[in-house]
């Protein structure tokens, strides 16, 4: 995977999340829980646009392997708010693998 | 007269054999496919434009928009640290599209017609242009740059040498210098700003959807007052909620990498074209086609673009 398409699979879980953020009140608590996994998910895709590294080494490589495996796991799963625990534990996953990868690279860019 | 015959059927190396081959068609009926060329590009590069300016304020909107929807305080410094290029880079990319427009567009007036001295101004103050530009890559610095200046540095070179052919009267000499080097160093400039905008589409894709949401949520704020709900807010948010989907839907099909890579085809179709000692009818249609296609391209993006701009 290259940093594009790492940059990209965020962005496809972000506009998902946004999905179930959008179907919910307001007021909900787990709207409020949602919006947090988003902020700090727009913040590791904003980081990862700005770093310059080389994509081809083995670590990246791994990271984003396991970005994407995690990525298919919780495919589709993100919009289904009547499951809003899953929702929720399903975008943590995946933030935490996003935040894993930029590790990765602020090592590779350091 | 004899001089602008020469021009024109050096046009792309060997245009010569090109209208003999073809038979019925002349000078007339190439110009069409490469007008439709320059003017496709025209439309991609004001759209990829479009992106490179709008990247550090749909950061900066996105950053004040989430900020105002927590609610949560707003920090000039967060504000500075949110842009993902400088204005100085985004300002040379720009530059550079426009002066590989002005290249391009310079080499198929003088293939095309009796351009004459004027063609001769144009090309010294390009030139000038280009010289310039490639002083400003060559002060950029940061490895996120490294792409780009490379792209322009070779692609600068070739423009510099073809066109100091054309202000020294070599014209066809400088038309079948730019058709040797084939499209390789005018693809990689593409390419490297290509690769900027698809960070910079990304980036906006993602504010876009968060706008979605920020709508949604002031539209649902107001409706949870229940009876007490302000009628004249709820269909302000309703219009608003309305107006954003609109430009979220246009937004999926306003992808600028689509027209850049569709730019890369359409130029390499039109040097293999030219390459081609003696191309027949077929090739022709072809190249026709490659033509027609890329414009199609052009116009979806560029009609895109403008509505996500709401023009």
């Amino acid at each position: 995977m290259t940093k594009l398409e790492a940059v990209e699979t965020i962005g496809d879980v972000l506009t998902e999340l946004d999905v179930a953020i959008g179907s919910l009140m307001p007021n909900d608590p787990n709207h409020r829980a949602l919006l947090d996994i988003r902020t700090l998910l727009d913040q590791r895709q904003l980081s990862l646009s700005r770093q310059v590294f080389d994509e081809n080494t083995a670590s990246f490589q791994d990271a984003t392997t396991q970005l994407k495996g995690v990525d298919d796991d919780i495919q589709g799963t993100l919009r289904d708010i009547d499951h809003i625990n899953t929702v929720i534990t399903n975008a943590t996953r995946f933030l935490d693998s996003a935040t894993s990868l930029l590790s990765t690279v602020a090592k590779l860019a350091a | 007269m004899y001089q602008y015959k020469v021009r024109r059927y050096a046009l792309l190396g060997v245009l010569s054999l090109i209208f003999s081959s073809i038979g019925c068609k002349g000078p007339s009926s190439f110009k069409a496919p490469v007008t439709t060329f320059r003017d496709s590009s025209s439309v991609v590069i004001e759209s990829t434009k479009v992106y490179l300016t709008a990247l550090n304020k749909t950061e900066r909107d996105h950053y004040i928009s989430s900020k105002e929807a927590e609610p949560a305080q707003i920090k000039l410094s967060e504000i500075d640290s949110v842009q993902v290029f400088s204005p100085e880079e985004i300002g040379t990319r720009i530059r550079a599209l426009d002066e590989l427009t002005n290249y391009t567009d310079l080499l198929y007036k003088l293939a095309t017609s009796d351009a004459g001295t004027t063609a001769q101004t144009n090309a010294k103050d390009l030139g000038e242009a280009i010289t310039n530009l490639s002083g400003e890559v060559t002060k950029l610095t940061g490895e996120q740059n490294d792409r780009f200046k490379d792209a322009a540095t070779g692609a600068f070179a070739l423009f510099g040498e073809v066109l100091q052919m054309v202000v020294n009267s070599k014209i066809e000499d400088g038309l079948r210098k730019a058709i040797a080097a084939g499209d390789g160093p005018v693809n990689k400039l593409i390419a490297a700003i290509e690769s900027d905008t698809s960070l910079a589409y990304q980036r906006k894709r993602s504010s876009l959807s968060s706008l979605r949401t920020v709508a949604v949520d002031a539209y649902n704020t107001e409706f949870a007052k229940g009876r007490s709900a302000d009628r004249s807010k709820l269909n302000a948010y309703a219009n608003v909620i309305s107006e954003t989907e609109d430009r979220w839907e246009a937004f999926q099909t306003a992808r600028p990498v689509d027209g850049l890579e569709a730019m890369q085809k359409a130029n390499t179709a039109m040097v293999t074209f030219a390459k081609h000692p003696k191309p027949s009818v077929t090739d022709f249609s072809s190249f026709v086609d490659s033509m027609e296609s890329f414009a199609a391209t052009a116009k979806r993006v560029g009609d895109a673009v403008k509505q996500i701009e709401g023009k």
